[in-house]
């Protein structure tokens, strides 16, 4: 009978987690379909059609780059962040004077915070407050929640409508910080954990309708082998051999798997799109994750996890806008390590 | 419980039962409702259900073509009713090789409680809309399927394994001929009526889909300057399946029409 019971448990568990996720890509297709109004219309984000004949002038000072950061699978809203990424946006913004950063929340193509008007909305503020709290369960809630966002947009069939969602979703956060379309800006973005899936997704449609320079960096990212790598810019991959959480991507996405050379991931690899980069010894996140400040590199680096992070995506960021650079050789505060750019195995080993 | 559905037939109370032993592919219940005096209409109801489970499964063709509640509703009742036409014509087809190939005895009608019984797994096709596990869910509920089918062909006409197995596939190559052939005006006409309820020229076509998703965003970027009276022109991309009820059932009846001639 022991065994019986278990069985039923194992099967109402599995059930439970297929109807879970049977149910996530409905507020993606209702989108799409207009079923929740036009609020999210996509033509409407696309204001200036012509890409630029000429190359544009020189960018004031204050909009020489921008920089899309999209939150891990913890967060309920884009006011939600942890107080890790809060830091890095920080951090970013002072090292980075010259860029502007829009932050997002990218599990919902509606950019409705989970806390906001939904019928379960009551539900995600109990998670959150219970969370915050330190209960585990209403943290894996809101995780399962999003993770499910994350399948959504990995999805072949799904995968088109979402990710053009979050390009909209974009477009429409870009221009609200003041970017002018056509004027070819160079936009990165920085995806923490699923993010980092929701970012590359939505990087081909935001490039084909900007006209404009999109990098992603991946930082962590559980990611699948989207067809749309093989028409992005540039990915850096952040990576460790601790982060269990990123390997899962390599684990369950089976175009990552290096049997499959024509799979658009290994592709992307061997045309140089994708930059693998090895963070060393941090964890997913977290106490001793990659934006932990208070655990350190061994000497004679001994710089802390965090701000071998920072330092490694602001190369990125640096090497993919000749604009920033200079902002960021004098933007730099006493006591920062210098820039490096993200050539040939400064910031870890390469295995891309 | 399984002598209930023998001695009382399949009804909305042994129904559950039934579908759970179906399940677990428990030949029992195959051998029980040859003998109940009833349950053609029970079984129809499992297939139904299957059959909007199915749809449901699939609504990512209705959504993506932005399908409006009402139709994309009317539409899932269609496709339901349509999987159940589908059901009676495949054991029809499955029944009449076995009459004049295998020289059964069995009825239409005890064959018809079977093979419907062996659309239990069906029901359990809305999880085919799983992001990542949908596809492997689809093989696993056909292969379900099809197993529980044979079972039910073998009890039902009294066969061996394989030539329940050749009984099945010859049925169904058989109703493939004759959606090709003969059944081809019914075929056009489940076309027509799934455009003219959902409203819109569907495109069921994965790959094409998928082009015409790409196409509404891209088409934006070329989407025409406002003209000198401040009104936009007429744009073509974003209102993809989004056109009005009666310009959608135009543009699918001339298509209709192409597919009848």
């Amino acid at each position: 009978m022991p065994f019986a019971d278990a069985s039923v448990l194992i099967l109402v568990v599995v059930v439970g987690f297929l109807f879970f996720g049977a149910l996530a890509p409905f507020e993606t297709l209702g989108w799409w379909a207009g079923w929740y109004g036009d609020d999210l219309d996509v033509a409407a984000e696309v204001e200036h059609p012509e890409p630029p004949t000429v190359a544009p002038d020189p960018k004031p000072a204050e909009k020489r780059h921008f920089i899309v950061f999209l939150s891990g699978i913890h967060s309920v809203s884009s006011e939600t962040y942890s107080r890790r990424e809060i830091q890095l946006l920080e951090h970013l913004r002072r090292r980075l004077p010259g860029a502007t950063t829009v932050e997002l929340f990218p599990y919902s193509v509606t950019n409705r915070a989970l806390t906001g008007q939904r019928i379960f909305a009551r539900v995600w503020r109990w998670a959150y407050r219970h969370k915050l709290s330190g209960a585990g369960f209403a943290g894996f809630l809101i995780n399962f929640r999003n993770v499910w966002q994350v399948a959504v947009s990995a999805d072949r069939r799904y995968g088109p409508i979402y990710n053009q969602g979050s390009a909209s979703l974009i477009l429409r956060g870009l221009k609200k910080q003041g970017y002018n379309l056509g004027d070819s800006i160079p936009i990165t973005l920085i995806g923490y954990s699923g993010g980092g899936q929701i970012a590359t997704g939505a990087a081909p449609y935001l490039r084909d309708a900007m006209h404009a320079p999109v990098r992603v960096i991946s930082l962590g990212g559980v990611m699948s082998s989207d067809p749309g790598l093989l028409s992005l810019d540039k990915l850096h991959h952040f990576y460790s051999q601790n982060d269990r959480v990123e390997r899962l991507g390599s684990i369950f996405f089976p175009g990552r798997w290096p049997v499959l050379p024509y799979s658009p991931w290994n592709q992307a690899k061997k045309r140089g799109v994708i930059e693998l980069i090895d963070m060393g010894p941090p964890v997913h996140s977290g106490q001793g994750g990659y934006l932990d400040a208070e655990s350190y590199l061994p000497k004679p680096d001994g710089r802390s996890y965090f701000e071998l992070t920072l330092d490694t995506m602001v190369a990125c960021i640096a090497a993919g806008s000749p604009h920033i650079r200079d902002d960021y050789e004098t933007g730099d505060e006493p006591g920062d390590e210098p820039s490096r750019e993200p050539g040939d195995g400064e910031e870890g080993e390469r295995v891309g | 419980m399984l002598t209930d559905i023998a001695q009382y037939g399949l009804s909305l109370r042994t129904l559950p039962d039934a579908v759970g032993n179906a399940l677990s592919l428990n030949e029992a219940v195959f051998v029980a409702v040859q003998t109940a005096p009833q349950g053609v209409g029970p079984v129809l109801l499992i297939v139904l259900l299957a059959g909007l489970s199915q749809a449901l499964g699939q609504s990512i063709v209705l959504f993506a073509n932005r399908v409006r509640p009402h139709r994309f509703v009317a539409s899932l009742l269609l496709s339901a009713s349509i999987y159940a036409f589908g059901f009676l014509l495949l054991t029809t087809s499955i029944w009449l090789v076995s009459r004049y190939l295998f020289d059964s005895v069995g009825s239409l009608r005890v064959a018809t409680k079977a093979v419907g019984l062996g659309y239990s797994p069906y029901l359990f096709s809305f999880f085919i809309l799983t992001p990542y596990f949908g596809n492997p869910i689809s093989a696993l509920l056909s292969v379900w399927s099809l197993l529980a089918i044979v079972l039910a062909v073998r009890i039902s006409f009294d066969l061996a394994l394989a030539q329940a197995l050749l009984c099945s596939a010859l049925g169904w190559l058989l109703l493939q001929v004759i959606q090709r052939t003969i059944g081809r005006p019914v075929v056009a006409l489940a076309k027509w009526l799934r455009r003219q309820i959902s409203g819109v020229q569907l495109i069921t076509n994965r790959d094409e889909l998928r082009d015409a998703i790409r196409a509404t965003f891209m088409s934006n970027r070329d989407r025409p300057e406002r003209n000198s009276e401040g009104r936009n022109q007429p744009e073509t991309g974003q209102e993809t399946g989004q056109n009005d009820d009666a310009e959608a059932e135009n543009r699918a009846a001339e298509e209709d029409d192409r597919a009848v001639r």
